[in-house]
């Protein structure tokens, strides 16, 4: 991997500059904290909202602290992933059209250690930006809902980590093969929206895919007990890998 | 819970969609050139705060 | 012994053919280079040189000796260099240099040295985003051969450039063919003769002729000289009696600067000096010159 370290230094540094180490962990702390603020106080403002006849009792349950972390789990499933899709969607495609993909390699420096940098540095920011965002979940539904287990936070946490890393790794293949960053994106939010109806209609037959650590993730929350999921996981590093070559064919092709 | 926890556990919610509205008006004012024009996306950063501030980072601005 | 040799270069998209059988050579210690006008397959070629595309058919043959990873002693700017715009001038360097495989050390001292080469030390900390045309260039140019590369490959370095530009590059590259071979491409004529001594005519894809310049030069057209005179009475009876002497072919131009053509320039050359010695006639330009490439470039290209 001849070049590596240098590339790593550059996409890091490169992430610094462009901001996207400021937005990304500000997005996924702000879901990670409206989630238990407005499980807590939605009865609340509801009331206050008004037009509501006197004496309506509103009986909203406030959930359990589990509950209220697989919620933040699913937004940031949605609001997360489109960020994290937004970010990186041109990683590849955008410096091939501008030229700086050439500039470097002509240098004598590998195609894996190009594709890799870019994918340490960005599964960096994303657990940065996760990790921050889950902790702020959790810490914010301790204070206001109640302890949840803590067992099944770190193991979600775990879980949902990978599943993020597997649409981080199809975002950039998705750039090395697509001039358009829009259709990056798409292809990247489109397979984990697949993913997961393959999975919400095949359960007891898919449950090793990639969403399957999703799932295994939410219901560890809700229920307590995971569904297994070290098949996920393994499959998932595969997936993860081979993704990885497909980038780099994707980036040789370019040579015609 | 009364009121001035509620304002403590607010706060830093606050404080961070600051952050990031700053931050991106901060690159939105720096970047020589951006997708559109850059008083739309002043509005965009302020009035939609959270999503505009992704929305800007995300696609409206262009590599130099 | 050469570097590269190329044989049978074909790179084709879809129907078109880009580039068709071309075969050349690339020596050592010269500047080439790739003459035509737009459309010739020069940037194909270089971009197959440097690696960036891959032939649909031939081949390249390196020296024996060279690493088989030709990127290790090649450097290339491309027509339009593009750099990552939040880094600034000097961290473009680094950054090239140690992708090029220096250590730490030696890519800064490298960058300062080719920094202050390429007028660049006052912009060095500045963001390459802001950087002028004329800038970006000698930028691309100095990170090209940071890593003291064997053969250097730019496509169109001056084209884009004002005439200061046009002469910094040119002086650079002056200054760096005696340690490298510089293959650069151009649509102008008369860049590849100020710096190259070798020329490479390509034309719809294909390579026209390969040659030195000089030997062009000579083949290229007759010599002819070139008078001028003070203007008085005797050069005027001068000039009008040079039709006497045997040899000249043609005289053309103005009454007291003109061509005089011959198909005998040495006696030609001998002879009108010493009249004009004779005649006491005050001389002001004497030379001989060729006809430029120009019109060799146009008829070559014209007929292939």
């Amino acid at each position: 991997m001849i070049g590596f370290n240098i590339l790593l230094h550059k996409e890091w540094r490169e992430a610094l500059r462009s901001g996207k180490f400021i937005w990304l962990p500000a997005v996924f702390l702000l879901l990670g904290l409206a989630q238990p603020l407005t499980a807590k106080f939605m009865p609340d403002i509801l009331a206050s909202a008004g037009n509501l006849p006197e004496g309506t009792i509103i009986q909203i349950p406030i959930p359990k602290p589990g509950e209220v972390i697989a919620q933040t789990l699913s937004q940031f499933g949605t609001v997360g992933l489109l960020a994290i899709c937004l970010a990186f969607m041109g990683t590849i495609s955008a410096e091939r059209r501008n030229g700086t993909a050439a500039w470097v390699l002509v240098k004598p420096v590998s195609l894996f250690a190009y594709v890799a940098s870019k994918w340490v540095v960005q599964c960096f920011i994303v657990g940065f930006s996760f990790g921050l965002g889950f902790g702020g979940a959790w810490y914010y539904t301790y204070l206001l809902i109640g302890p949840p287990d803590t067992q099944a936070v770190l193991i979600s946490a775990i879980l949902y980590f990978c599943w993020l890393m597997f649409i981080c790794t199809v975002t950039i293949t998705a750039s090395a093969w697509l001039r358009s960053p829009a259709a990056a994106a798409f292809v990247a939010l489109g397979s984990s929206t697949v993913l997961q109806l393959l999975l919400g209609l095949f359960e007891d037959k898919l449950s090793w895919l990639p969403s399957g650590l999703n799932a295994a993730a939410m219901s560890t929350l809700t229920i307590g007990e995971s569904p297994p999921w070290v098949g996920s996981i393994f499959v998932t590093i595969m997936f993860v890998a081979a993704l990885m070559l497909v980038s780099v064919r994707g980036l040789r092709k370019m040579k015609g | 819970m009364d009121k001035s926890q509620l304002i403590m556990l607010l706060l830093p919610v606050i404080m961070i969609q600051i952050i990031l509205m700053v931050t991106a008006l901060t690159y939105l004012y720096r970047a020589k050139s951006v997708r559109g024009k850059k008083w739309i996306w002043a509005l965009v950063i302020v009035f939609l705060n959270i999503v505009g501030s992704i929305l800007f980072f995300a696609v409206g601005r262009r590599e130099s | 012994m050469n570097l590269i040799t190329a044989e049978g270069l074909s790179r084709s998209y879809g129907n078109t053919e880009a580039l068709s059988k071309a075969s050349f050579a690339i020596g050592e210690q010269r500047c080439i280079a790739l003459l035509g006008p737009n459309g010739a397959g020069k940037t194909t070629t270089l971009s197959i040189l440097a690696g960036l595309l891959e032939p649909t058919s031939g081949k390249l043959v390196m020296q024996a000796g060279l690493s088989t990873d030709r990127r290790h002693w090649m450097g290339f700017l491309p027509q339009h260099p593009a750099f990552f715009g939040w880094m600034t001038g000097r961290e473009t360097m680094i950054t090239a240099g140690r992708l090029c495989g220096l250590t730490a050390k030696e890519a800064a001292k490298r960058s300062e040295e080719l920094l202050e080469t390429a007028g660049l030390v006052e912009a060095a900390n500045r963001r390459v985003s802001g950087y002028s045309g004329g800038m970006k260039q000698r930028l691309g140019l100095a990170q090209a051969v940071i890593h003291r590369p064997r053969l250097l490959l730019l496509d169109e370095p001056v084209s884009a450039l004002d005439p200061i530009g046009r002469r910094d590059v040119l002086t650079m590259l002056d200054a760096w063919k005696r340690e490298m071979t510089i293959v650069l491409s151009t649509h102008v004529l008369h860049d590849a003769e100020q710096v190259c001594d070798e020329l490479i005519l390509m034309n719809r894809g294909q390579v026209v002729m390969q040659g030195q310049m000089d030997e062009l030069r000579r083949s290229a057209g007759q010599p002819f000289l070139r008078v001028a005179v003070e203007e008085n009475e005797a050069s005027s009876l001068w000039v009008e009696g040079l039709n006497r002497i045997p040899g000249i072919l043609k005289i053309d131009g103005g009454k007291f600067d003109f061509h005089i053509h011959t198909d005998k320039i040495d006696s030609v050359r001998e002879k009108v000096l010493r009249s004009a010695l004779n005649e006491g006639v005050k001389l002001l330009a004497f030379e001989v010159s060729r006809t430029s490439l120009e019109q060799w470039f146009v008829e070559a290209v014209q007929q292939a």
